[in-house]
């Protein structure tokens, strides 16, 4: 059969060949990000007030009984919980923007654009300035508790939205910049009647700082993440569907409504447990999956865990540069990566590259 | 093996586009041209077949309710082809097709996983476009690649809704063929919706003429293109030819005055 406008001498065969290729080179630059990471990791444990240099690093890491104390106490309870914590909380922020954008087709949906983050910032500030707990019997969890409710609240009234008849990617957006000020607004009103000790509390929140990352709270993120990872990993066939277009994917037997509902339910639980250790930190889940989109492609068995990396990876730099800025002060993360993430963002969305979204 | 299609009954909202509709049985190895105008219910019936959405009415294949199957293992016997063009993400050819083939199977792709769908695409004359992005493709390819994502699924039934619509004559003419000689080797069940009638009178088995949602008139291309046909469904005077090859040719020549419609979606509309 004559083809459509095939160059002379393409040969056949070529298919199988192009597949392997195209995985030798997605998988190179999963190793690259994580390569990336590891030295991101090192850096973030070298840099501080205190001084020490890698091989100090290296020494507790390698041989904690036989540091010196005083190198061991800085590595391993101040910097390691915080440097650890940049990368799973990047990584959580990463894969739920991803797969907002994959679940709503939609570049611009991330936990920060769509106001997820903000609900969650604004139920956490409702358990600190107020006390109130929409979760009966949260106990310890209740300012986590909340993040999470507010967090699916706001989910769920844009997952709603995007369902309507008419309703394009941009009326989307735009319930979601409604949202955000919305809850600001709420949030507002709560700092200003909020006691001095509540309000340095939910100041934190609006800030985004890892500074009050601990063994305990790490293992909550740690724990989720873990949880996560493996449901979106049931189903990276009709994950990577879903950008087909609805009607490619249900010709496909992809659940569509399930599958959108489930990434849903999961993002939101990511993007609030982030929230709520960690505070607002914006633009990752934003830039994250467009640099593994853009590194990676998105077949969801690359994507995925390129996204999480390329998270990972970008938060812990930022907590790298919220160190090194002025000498002795650490910058709450937020503030950098809203800063580093404007131009960076803008360099992808105005850079002459190929447009994956219709 | 036969698709039997019985009182298809189907509404967007409170419009109703599909009035118990029943096909005569549908044969394996066989095209069948589904043919109307415009907002007739074509996709719409389509569309019911492949489970896409809620109707009145059976789909049985085999004898076998496909409804009550499911949807995954639906969309394995029955594949549908949408007019919709795959989407522009940052996927390359190859893995768009992989994708359709390994939908509900493991992550782990084989050698026999790649020959089938190398198969696929050297069948339709695409394996030069497999590294390609979908992004970079044009119309025709898009509907091409649309095509290779149906086919590697290797179904019973396959369901096509204007599979020729983005393409030029040649491949028009290709793409037809193709699925008619798929139909001929694996005893496929093939109900395309076209809305040339060239082509349907020369790929087409049977042809099924829809008009405001209702079976007007089923048979071979030679009974049912006919000028009276064309005149009462289409509002068109016409004339139908025969070939030297026995094939037939339908050449429009005017459109009839419009006739007030009693019933359909456009009396909808109208009242609206």
């Amino acid at each position: 059969m004559a083809v459509l406008a095939r160059p002379a001498g393409a040969a056949i065969g070529g298919p199988a060949l192009a597949y392997r290729r195209l995985v030798r080179r997605r998988r190179a630059v999963v190793a690259g990000l994580v390569a990336l990471l590891a030295a991101s990791l090192l850096l973030d444990l070298t840099s501080g007030p205190a001084g020490l240099g890698i091989g100090e690093v290296l020494a507790v890491l390698l041989d904690p009984a036989g540091a010196e104390p005083a190198a061991r106490v800085v590595i391993l309870d101040i910097r390691l919980p915080v440097a650890l914590m940049a990368i799973v909380v990047g990584a959580m922020l990463s894969v739920a923007g991803a797969e907002m954008q994959t679940i709503l087709n939609n570049p611009l949906a991330s936990p920060f654009t769509l106001g997820i983050s903000a609900a969650a910032g604004f139920g956490a500030a409702l358990a600190i300035v107020l006390g109130i707990g929409v979760l009966p019997f949260a106990g310890p969890l209740l300012v986590t508790g909340n993040a999470f409710v507010f967090a699916m609240a706001a989910a769920l009234a844009i997952f709603a939205l995007a369902r309507l008849r008419g309703a394009t990617t941009e009326t989307v957006v735009l319930l979601g910049i409604a949202l955000v000020f919305a809850f600001n607004a709420a949030l507002a009103l709560l700092q200003f009647i909020a006691t001095e000790r509540a309000l340095q509390e939910v100041v934190f929140w609006t800030l985004g700082n890892l500074g009050k990352a601990n063994w305990e709270r790490l293992a909550i993120c740690v724990v989720v993440l873990a949880a996560v990872l493996p449901v979106f990993m049931t189903d990276l066939w009709g994950l990577t569907a879903l950008r087909l277009g609805d009607a490619k994917a249900r010709s496909l037997g992809v659940p569509v409504e399930r599958l959108r509902l489930q990434a849903l339910i999961l993002v939101s639980l990511l993007a609030a447990v982030a929230v709520a250790h960690v505070g607002t930190i914006g633009f990752i889940g934003l830039v994250g999956p467009h640099i593994a989109r853009i590194l990676a492609g998105e077949d969801q068995r690359f994507f995925l865990p390129a996204s999480a990396l390329s998270g990972a990876a970008l938060l812990s730099l930022t907590s790298v540069v919220a160190k090194s800025i002025v000498p002795g002060v650490i910058f709450p993360v937020g503030i950098i990566t809203a800063l580093v993430g404007v131009p960076v963002f803008l360099a992808l969305i105005l850079g002459k590259r190929p447009q994956f979204f219709s | 093996m036969t698709l039997e299609v019985g009182g298809i009954t189907l509404a967007y909202g409170r419009t109703r586009v599909l009035h118990g509709i029943d096909l005569p049985p549908l044969a394996a190895g066989t095209v069948t041209a589904l043919v109307g105008p415009n907002a007739a219910g074509k996709s719409s019936l389509l569309r019911a077949i492949a489970g896409q959405m809620r109707f009145a009415g059976t789909a049985r294949l085999g004898g076998m309710d496909l409804a009550a199957l499911g949807r995954r293992l639906a969309s394995r016997r029955v594949a549908y082809l949408p007019q919709e063009l795959p989407g522009r993400a940052n996927l390359s050819v190859v893995e768009a097709i992989l994708l359709a083939a390994k939908q509900d199977e493991s992550l782990r792709v084989s050698e026999a996983d790649l020959a089938l769908v190398e198969g696929v695409l050297v069948d339709l004359g695409i394996a030069h476009l497999a590294g390609r992005g979908l992004n970079e493709l044009s119309g025709g390819q898009a509907q091409m690649v649309s095509l290779a994502q149906a086919l590697v699924r290797r179904p019973e039934v396959l369901l096509l809704d204007e599979p020729t619509s983005a393409l030029d004559l040649r491949h028009q003419l290709e793409v037809l063929a193709h699925v008619g000689r798929v139909t001929q080797a694996h005893g496929t069940i093939v109900l395309a919706a076209l809305h040339d009638l060239n082509l349907a009178a020369r790929f087409a088995d049977l042809v099924l003429v829809l008009r405001e949602g209702r079976l007007h008139s089923a048979g071979t291309p030679a009974e049912v293109l006919t000028p009276a046909m064309l005149s009462e469904v289409y509002g068109v005077e016409a004339e139908v030819f025969r070939t030297a090859d026995g094939g037939l040719v339908v050449q429009p020549l005017r459109p009839l005055p419009r006739r007030k419609p009693k019933t359909g979606p456009f009396a909808v509309e109208r009242a609206a």
